[in-house]
């Protein structure tokens, strides 16, 4: 009889464990995927696990040295060369755009325009890629101790990387543009033509939504930010149009573009700080009011 | 002969020690950061300790440890929170109600017993994650299950040879 009551005991209580959890589970993954509730608890864990977080650095970076200790001559020697050959081609670049500058500035002064702003910026190490399979990210080694700002556009070389989605004291988390859904409003370069970049979830690939199938865009075009919007600066390039694939059963077209920034190439990257002197939105109510 | 029964008495042997360093160590190894091949096929060592431990010392095993360590994974991760703790979870749930017959069989016996488990419970998380708005990330998705199950005979000869070196009181 004994064994018997410790028999049902035992299933009928991890029966209510399981389920007790499972709806724990399936109610935070709900909340995380859809509001921002879980903010709060993510950042004072991410905190808590900070110091076995940096110390599991430590292999990597034993590695890293390792390997950097392996260069052969024969490879410094290639780089410096072409380190030397960029530099001499920025050089040439940076003369006529100095000159550029001096003649944008008069003619913003003549025209009355505001000044353009500068944004400072900040060179941060890319310290991991994490382990999610569904998002495309970064996680870099400035925070908001560094003057980090939530939002703030993360750029290389070549172009735009993403935004910083997640800001902790000491690290801060960059989404990708190749993340699902990951908007940057872009202008084609070629005739000014505004649009909207999404991620699709996958590396090397970019697609752009909603332009009529008639529009003006051909493969080639080189797509950079517009600036409409105030996260990202003006004309960094983000991507290269690849396909246009103009399906007259479907009222749009279909864009498929390939970003620029190739962020498995290096470790570092430029985090520019956020346009602050960007004009509030305007109130919603009032515009009703103008209508009438 | 009530103990017998229960299975126990076999758990026993299982030091608190060794169950709270071998976490902490699979918690630490999956914090080291990788890159891409690595990173893509990664085992999860949480994944295989949590597992071991529901099958050898089933009443050792707390659901809000379990629970905890999902969480703190998916923090780490940077992803959806509640994921990683629904596999852990589930996955115990899964080992201690089977921990009897697995028990029966040797190291690759029971990756046989851990392999359908593991690919059950990625498919019907992935699947809530596709509902909630996720696009599915590819077949790389499952590469870690397969590394984590290979991993499973020597995952468990190593816990038991550190219990029967540092085990016995």
């Amino acid at each position: 009889m004994q064994e018997k009551t410790a028999f049902f005991k035992q299933r009928s209580s991890i029966k209510t464990t399981l389920l007790f959890y499972t709806f724990f589970c399936v109610l935070s993954i709900y909340t995380d995927a859809k509001f921002n509730y879980l903010e709060m608890i993510r950042a004072g864990m991410s905190i808590a696990i900070h110091p076995l977080r940096t110390v599991a650095l430590v292999p990597t970076k034993i590695y890293q040295n390792f390997t950097n200790f392996l260069v052969t001559t024969k490879d410094l020697k290639e780089e410096n060369s072409r380190l030397k050959e960029e530099m001499f081609n920025t050089d040439k670049l940076r003369l006529v755009q100095d000159s550029l500058l001096i003649e944008n500035k008069n003619l913003r002064r003549l025209l009355q325009l505001g000044e353009p702003v500068e944004p400072t910026h900040l060179v941060a190490e890319i310290i991991y890629y994490p382990r999610d399979p569904f998002s495309r990210e970064v996680i870099v080694d400035k925070g908001s101790s560094n003057g980090v700002s939530l939002g703030a556009p993360a750029i290389d070389a070549a172009g735009v990387i993403g935004q910083v989605v997640r800001l902790y004291p000491w690290t801060s988390e960059i989404s990708l543009v190749t993340n699902r859904d990951h908007p940057v409003p872009v202008q084609v370069s070629r005739n000014g033509l505004r649009a909207v970049v999404f991620g699709v979830g996958y590396d090397s690939s970019l697609e752009v939504r909603f332009m009529p199938i008639d529009t003006d865009i051909k493969q080639g075009d080189i797509l950079a930010t517009s600036g409409i919007g105030g996260v990202y600066p003006a004309n960094l390039p983000v991507g290269t149009v690849t396909k246009v694939d103009r399906d007259e059963s479907y009222p749009f077209a279909k864009v498929v573009v390939k970003p620029v920034a190739n962020i498995g190439k290096h470790r570092q990257v430029l985090l520019l700080s956020k346009n602050e002197n960007f004009p509030p939105r305007p109130d919603a109510t009032r515009v009703e009011k103008n209508d009438n | 002969m009530n103990e017998k029964i229960q299975g126990n008495s076999i758990g026993d042997a299982f030091p608190n020690r060794i169950l709270i360093f071998s976490v902490c160590l699979a918690f630490f190894i999956n914090l080291i950061p990788l890159q891409g091949w690595g990173q893509m096929i990664r085992p999860d060592f949480l994944v295989l300790v949590v597992l071991f431990w529901s099958i050898h010392a089933p009443h050792k095993v707390s659901f809000f440890v379990v629970f905890f360590l999902g969480i703190l994974g998916d923090v780490a991760n940077g992803s959806i929170i509640g994921q990683t703790s629904l596999l852990y979870v589930l996955l115990t749930v899964i080992a201690i109600s089977a921990h009897r017959r697995v028990r029966l069989f040797k190291p690759l016996g029971q990756m046989l017993h851990v392999f359908p488990a593991l690919i059950l419970v990625k498919v019907g998380i992935l699947g809530l994650l596709l509902l909630v708005g996720a696009s599915f990330p590819g077949w790389h998705y499952f590469y870690p299950t397969v590394s984590t199950v290979l991993l499973w005979p020597l995952a468990s000869f190593l816990i038991n040879l550190s219990v029967s070196s540092f085990g016995r009181n």
